[in-house]
């Protein structure tokens, strides 16, 4: 046997080598800019622009994308169930609330929280002075799981969810442009009960609805859209004409008031006429098949292969197709805050790149012993949030969907819900870096009355 | 990119990425990595095409992929996040045999690696090794030599070994 025989033996890469992907994959990086390190007036301007995407994005830490990133994780864990602990819980910490929390920071100084009590009653608070001191600016009664918040500016924030016990139907609407008055909207009952909810502003909004309470997936959904904080919605279209509606793990978001996405764990669709219509995407194959698609933000996405190998996408034509042009060092959540800065968490650390992902440098929150950042982070400019909970790590791996434990209350209780793990609540907190990822700083949030 | 035409260069590209990948393949003897530096390598050839004198693309291009191999092994070290591989390609069916020569082929000097896979595992002629490696063919040859009389012992008890003329 011959050297030339023997290394094509030991060096054999297997079928399909290269890639069909690859050509893609060097085509949609050549369309990058030629300068990976853009200058500042570029950055400026791509920070600027995530900043007003940032404030489309939900603002929720602990929305079940998580459980589409990280599918492999996701379990459900009935409250009543005691879980399987490997290790204990954190340590008491200052500036952790129980509870289940949607936070967002809209500017170095201010911020957001709402925070769902067992009670029933939604506390919204807002600081402004980085989480030093919070002031409640509104008491909401009568919302169940799933809440839904977003937060848009110092002074613009809505809050959407089921009605609670004993009315049980119904979704209202909470909004308020000047963080002082607050308008109430209740959905009449043709349109159902509340699956999903993205709202661009205050004002206008989407609901994904389905027919009955509890509807699991490939149930009939419909999609609904506000202009005017909920008062009147105009129902859109629905899943016997865009079947993937129906899908229960489908996320929804919007860039601008005509482009959508509704994506799930192997598909991305695109309306570009404010939800009325849908459209497949193109994606293209990177080596394994898709578990999950990450939003969209700008012109770059997070795929995550079967094989837990993720990749950046990159679309050069306003999303109606998408190439892979990097793989990710680990299958963490991504953010990206411009083409080129994007930041992954991975465990209880940060990976940082600048220059598209060609390297990539380490940054540790200071998270305490027995805590756990979660997945997903939230960008708006170069803030970079992240929750951290005392969950504890069960065998099946970290829970990931913090809806799963909200279901423990009976049927006829008038407790919305039970978040008990082991007789006390999880407790959550937040880590925040300013300057995209590099630093990291705990943020605390103020505990339920 | 000034005057530089992409489509001219993908042209010239698209025939030679699966002898680049195959290169790739061979310096980092891993799928997911030798596909990576290709698309690397491929991006800084086409920042660097306006200076491309004419002449043979292939060696031109192959040199730029050896160069960014060496840079992803380099980087193997240092990188603080590596993810192990998800899934071990099946590399030879042989594998106790295939890990001896992949393993030797680790542990020769970089240049000697190079040019002997391109020569015995490409069989890319001497003059291109010599453009891709920016060497003459006499330097190719004492690497390849070289090489292979490191690769001796483990391949002299069955087979014969050729070296170049």
């Amino acid at each position: 046997m011959s050297l030339r025989r023997a290394l094509d033996g030991a060096l054999d890469p297997g079928p399909e080598f290269p890639s069909q992907a690859l050509a893609y994959r060097i085509a949609a990086a050549l369309d990058e800019p030629p300068e990976r390190r853009p200058p500042r007036t570029r950055q400026v301007a791509a920070g600027l622009a995530v900043l007003v995407l940032a404030g489309l994005v939900v603002g929720t830490l602990l929305i079940s994308r998580t459980a589409g990133l990280h599918r492999s994780n996701q379990t459900a864990v009935p409250g009543s169930t005691p879980l399987p602990l490997t290790t204990q819980r954190g340590a008491p910490l200052a500036g952790s609330a129980a509870g289940y929390f949607i936070s967002q920071s809209v500017s170095p100084q201010v911020m957001w929280v709402a925070q769902f009590a067992p009670s029933g009653v939604t506390h919204v608070s807002r600081s402004l002075n980085g989480g030093g001191a919070w002031t409640e600016v509104e008491q909401i009664h009568g919302l169940s799981l799933p809440p839904h918040a977003q937060f848009f500016s110092p002074d613009e924030a809505v809050v959407v969810g089921p009605i609670a016990y004993p009315q049980r139907f119904g979704i209202r609407v909470y909004a308020t442009s000047d963080g002082v008055g607050w308008t109430e909207n209740e959905a009449p009952a043709s349109v159902g009960f509340l699956r999903k909810a993205y709202f661009f502003s205050s004002r206008e909004g989407w609901l994904l609805t389905v027919s009955r309470q509890n509807a699991g997936t490939n149930e009939p959904t419909t999609l609904w859209h506000t202009s005017d904080a909920g008062a009147h919605w105009e129902r859109l279209t629905d899943s016997s004409t865009v079947p993937r509606l129906s899908d229960s793990r489908s996320q929804l978001a919007f860039d601008s008031p005509s482009r959508g996405w509704l994506y799930g764990l192997d598909f991305l669709l695109r309306s570009t006429d404010g939800g009325r219509s849908w459209q497949s995407t193109h994606i293209y194959p990177s080596g394994g098949s898709i578990q999950s698609i990450g939003r969209p933000h700008g012109n770059l996405m997070q795929v995550t292969t079967t094989s837990a190998a993720s990749y950046v996408y990159r679309t050069a034509d306003g999303g109606q197709t998408w190439s892979p042009v990097r793989r990710l060092p680990h299958s963490g959540s991504a953010v990206f805050l411009s083409d080129v800065r994007w930041v992954i968490q991975d465990k209880d650390r940060f990976d940082v790149t600048d220059d598209g992902g060609l390297t990539f440098a380490a940054a540790s929150a200071a998270v305490p012993t027995g805590w756990h950042v979660w997945p997903p982070l939230v960008a708006a400019g170069e803030i970079v949030t992240a929750a951290i909970s005392d969950l504890p790590v069960g065998q099946g791996g970290r829970i990931a969907n913090v809806f799963a434990l909200g279901g423990s209350a009976p049927a006829d209780s008038t407790e919305p819900m039970d978040m008990k793990i082991q007789g006390t609540p999880p407790r959550f907190a937040f880590v925040r870096s300013l300057d995209a990822g590099r630093t990291w700083s705990a943020v605390s949030i103020p505990d339920l009355p | 990119m000034g005057g530089a035409d992409k489509g001219e260069f993908e042209e010239l590209l698209r025939p030679h990425l699966g002898v680049a990948a195959r290169l790739a393949f061979g310096l980092l003897q891993d799928r997911v990595e030798a596909e990576d530096a290709v698309q690397e390598a491929a991006l800084k050839a086409w920042r660097r095409f306006e200076t491309f004198r004419g002449g043979a693309f292939r060696p031109w291009f192959l040199g730029i992929v050896a160069n960014q191999c060496r840079t992803v092994r380099r980087g193997r070290w240092w990188n603080v996040i590596r993810l192990a591989q998800p899934e071990a390609p099946q590399l030879s069916p042989d594998p106790v045999r295939g890990a001896d020569l992949r393993r030797a082929l680790l542990e020769l000097r970089r240049g000697q690696r190079e040019a002997l896979l391109m020569h015995f595992y490409l069989d890319l002629p001497l003059d291109e090794i010599a453009t891709a490696l920016g060497l003459t063919t006499a330097g190719v040859k004492s690497r390849i030599n070289r090489g292979l009389r490191r690769l001796r012992p483990l391949l002299a008890s069955e087979e014969e070994v050729h070296e170049p003329a």
